[in-house]
């Protein structure tokens, strides 16, 4: 497999000579969480990688507002397959990072993921394993490894788990969250509009003997034909109401 | 069943033009009557999860609104407006 010295930025430390189990999770320990979230896990990544056994290239994705990026990597190949997924949406990365599951993809036998398998072969990896890091905040992240020399055994997992734990922490210790001051803000205005909005969908449905979701479908074909906004839409039907007139 | 590949397309297309983060648009789903979670909303911009066409159409409409504030010209289609599967 090809190695690419050029992760996300420059490794904060960089000791050349893998130093094993024992000697990566000391490091890790060390490693300081003020850094830049992206150092911190090219770090994470490159003590996995050297650690791990079978496990020749790895990465790590961050899925954040839907967007999926690869915050760290070791290899060209990795960063490629997980190029790969995040262009087709698609892939046991994102899955791992949503889910928060560890998802193994033996590449010759997989048949959920078939266009990755594919590529995978392509590029020599035999064998990869995404780990979830349950962030439970708007990034959630996966560490992923790539095997082109066989089988990533479940002893291989509970480590690389130990080293996704790592890169969880400095997730949940970077500033990328939304202000709750602003999510607070929005949560009053919800329970403002959607009140009138339930309003409008019993009146459809008792006019027009539709279900709730029927009733919301034909609120939202109004809006966008009418291009105002839904909870208007319903004020309006709510309003006729009141005042007597038959809704349509 | 709405088309999940097609529908998340249209999503995370409406989600990138809106500006908005997934906590803020499911805040907004919220205000339109339904419990969208920020991990629902995740799965369903970022995955091919099945997913319903109420569930569909509540995002779409929130993106609507939003677009309507911003004047952004485009529209996230409803899933009646999306190819059947």
């Amino acid at each position: 497999m090809p190695t690419s010295s050029a992760g996300a930025e420059t490794p904060a430390h960089a000791p050349s000579t893998p130093p094993g189990i024992e000697g990566a999770f000391a490091e890790l320990g060390r490693l300081m969480l003020d850094q830049p979230l992206g150092q911190y896990l090219q770090r994470v990544a490159e003590l996995a990688a050297g650690t791990l056994p079978g496990v020749d290239g790895l990465s790590v994705t961050l899925v954040e507002d839907g967007r999926a990026r690869s915050a760290a990597f070791t290899t060209t190949v990795a960063a490629q397959l997980d190029e790969r997924q995040y262009e087709v949406g698609f892939g046991p990365c994102l899955d791992a990072a949503q889910s928060g599951d560890t998802i193994r993809v033996d590449v010759a036998a997989d048949d959920v993921y078939p266009a990755f398998a594919r590529a995978a072969a392509r590029l020599g990896v035999r064998c990869a394993a995404s780990v979830g890091m349950p962030v439970p905040h708007r990034v959630v992240g996966a560490l992923n490894l790539y095997s082109a020399s066989g089988d990533l055994d479940e002893e291989t997992l509970v480590l690389a788990r130990t080293f996704a734990s790592y890169a969880a922490v400095a997730l949940a210790n970077a500033s990328l969250y939304g202000s709750t001051a602003r999510l607070a803000d929005q949560l009053q205005e919800a329970m403002r509009s959607r009140a009138v909005i339930e309003q409008a969908k019993g009146v459809l449905m008792a006019v027009h003997g539709v279900d709730a979701d029927e009733a919301f479908a034909r609120l939202s074909r109004a809006s966008q034909d009418a291009n105002r906004k839904l909870r208007d839409m319903a004020g309006e039907v709510v309003a006729r109401v009141r005042q007597g007139e038959v809704v349509g | 069943m709405v088309d999940a590949r097609r529908s998340r397309e249209a999503l995370a297309e409406g989600l990138a033009l809106s500006g908005l983060t997934v906590e803020e648009l499911a805040g907004r789903c919220t205000a339109l009557g339904d419990d969208v979670t920020p991990a629902l909303l995740r799965r369903m911009v970022g995955t091919t999860a099945e997913r319903g066409d109420h569930e569909h159409d509540v995002v779409a409409a929130a993106l609507h609104e939003r677009f309507l504030e911003t004047g952004e010209p485009r529209r996230t289609p409803l899933s009646a407006d999306l190819p059947a599967p």
